[in-house]
């Protein structure tokens, strides 16, 4: 479905108004947005959710041919999301994953979204794991779960050092080799199977972004995982959904443009969507791989912004399994650009910097 | 049987090596030339040291200082041997081995930084070990949005 904006009848127009003034107060030292360009959009369904395609054209552009690229690369998307997924038996994840041998090809989607994998799980310290497709399995099958692979650690304001030394040794290793035209040959151990739900819809969006960089401005929402590149002049505002209440939000964000263009992702990770009620009590889908169960968390929900959505959305699933304390404390000496949280008492909190962002 | 000696002093034969005096000596002497050493270098002859003469005796470490710490050494093993034999010969008692205290953990205070988004939440609780610094409180404004990040199968 494409809808053209700027017009006063589509519900997709994006208002500017206001946004000068909040630019003024929330992104000191920017230019502040004194036009908005006019949009095209195209909203359909794609990864299980909403998938927004959102392009800033030139006051002068041809707003349906905007619409058209818009829809084709919607059309992208859906087949990108078709090759990760883990609900289909005949995509390249699932095949990969149901073959036996220990060495297997991978084409060059499954190839590139496995190499960020392995980037996020090194950025994450093993945080982000793509290879708990079993743990996550068993935590929605709301079975029995296996006893913990260990004791987890004790609370620990250090909790990133913690992360890292405390990651069990037993977790399957693999690689993959590059190949020929961008493929690659994954070697792993045995039974080791991927689960790319952590890791894809940021990258496929970010994937999406670049996809538009003829256009002034673009924002591709890949069901909540955002990747924006605002033009100078121009901005986007981003409201940060509030689990709790439906139709409300906790925080608008507003992203300006630079001189030479902005990159921004966005991405919001939680447990208080996907839950399970088992017989031992709730579970949700965040599985910690140094324990291998549901993470024992008190955030209900993180939103990252960085410089790119596949980042936002590997900070803010590390945020939600670390905990609150090591959370803050990682988010501020991470590259992103703020951060909030929503904490199981109810308290919304955010990193410092966070507040440049803030409408 | 009387003895007799011969009168007339004579030469006798001596094969090289065997006798005591050297057969040249027995040649008659003769005139020889020595070519003058005007250009050959003159070089010193070496001097044989004089083995008779009185050499300073070597000086030698003070053993002193080496037997003080031979005996200390010793008598330290031999405490220790003692003192081994005599706990081992007491039941349940454990030989004391030499430990050296664990240095405690220098204390780690992380400062974690955050401002509260929404005016009006609860004051802050410190979580243990942290420091929490309410930097601002910016107040939310209502605007309209159409983009929403939100949880993944979130409903809009």
């Amino acid at each position: 479905m494409t809808a053209a904006a700027g017009q006063p009848t589509s519900p997709n127009v994006t208002a500017g108004p206001s946004m000068a003034a909040a630019a003024g107060t929330a992104a000191a030292g920017m230019t502040a947005p004194t036009t908005s360009l006019p949009r095209a959009v195209d909203r359909s369904q794609a990864m299980g959710g909403g998938l927004g395609i959102h392009v800033a054209v030139a006051r002068d552009a041809h707003i349906p041919a905007a619409e058209v690229e818009a829809a084709r690369v919607a059309a992208r998307v859906r087949t990108w999301a078709g090759r990760l997924t883990r609900h289909d038996p005949s995509s390249d994840l699932m095949r990969a994953n149901a073959d036996p041998r220990g060495v297997v090809p991978v084409r060059p989607t499954l190839a590139a979204a496995l190499r960020w994998a392995s980037d996020a799980s090194e950025m994450s310290g093993g945080i982000v794991d793509a290879t708990m497709l079993r743990e996550r399995l068993a935590a929605e099958a709301t079975a029995p779960l296996e006893p913990p692979t260990f004791a987890p650690p004790p609370a620990d304001p250090r909790g990133w050092s913690s992360a890292l030394s405390s990651r069990p040794r037993s977790r399957p290793q693999w690689h993959l080799e590059p190949s020929r035209h961008r493929s690659a040959i994954l070697h792993r151990d045995p039974g080791t199977a991927f689960d790319l739900d952590g890791v894809a819809k940021g990258w496929i969006a970010d994937r999406a972004l670049a996809l538009l960089d003829r256009h002034p401005g673009a924002l591709v929402d890949a069901d909540g995982d955002i990747a924006i590149r605002t033009a100078q002049g121009d901005s986007w505002e981003v409201s940060v959904a509030d689990p709790r209440t439906p139709g409300a939000g906790l925080a608008v964000l507003v992203l300006p443009g630079g001189r030479l263009g902005a990159r921004y992702g966005i991405a919001t990770s939680g447990i208080s969507i996907h839950r399970w009620t088992a017989p031992d009590g709730e579970r949700h889908h965040l599985i910690d791989p140094r324990t291998g169960r549901p993470a024992a968390t008190d955030i209900v929900q993180a939103t990252v912004l960085a410089g790119s959505a596949s980042a936002a959305e590997a900070w803010a699933k590390t945020a939600v399994v670390l905990g609150l304390v090591a959370a803050l404390d990682v988010l501020d000496r991470a590259p992103v650009l703020g951060a909030i949280l929503l904490a199981s008492d109810g308290r919304v909190l955010a990193v410092p910097r966070t507040t440049r962002w803030l409408a | 049987m009387p003895i007799r000696t011969d009168p007339a002093p004579r030469a006798i034969p001596v094969a090289p090596g065997q006798g005591s005096v050297p057969s040249a000596e027995l040649a008659p002497a003769r005139e020889m030339t020595v070519p003058s050493p005007v250009h050959a270098p003159v070089r010193p002859m070496p001097t044989r040291p004089d083995l008779t003469a009185a050499r300073p005796a070597p000086r030698r470490p003070d053993p002193t200082s080496a037997r003080l710490a031979v005996a200390a050494g010793g008598i330290a093993t031999i405490s220790a041997l003692l003192a081994a034999i005599g706990s081992a010969a007491v039941p349940g008692a454990v030989a004391a081995a030499p430990t050296i205290a664990p240095a405690a953990p220098l204390p780690v205070q992380t400062i974690v930084k955050y401002v509260y988004v929404q005016p009006g939440a609860a004051a802050p609780v410190a979580p243990p070990a942290a420091v929490a610094t309410v930097v601002a409180t910016p107040a939310p404004r209502p605007a309209p949005v159409v983009v929403v990040t939100r949880q993944s199968g979130a409903k809009p």
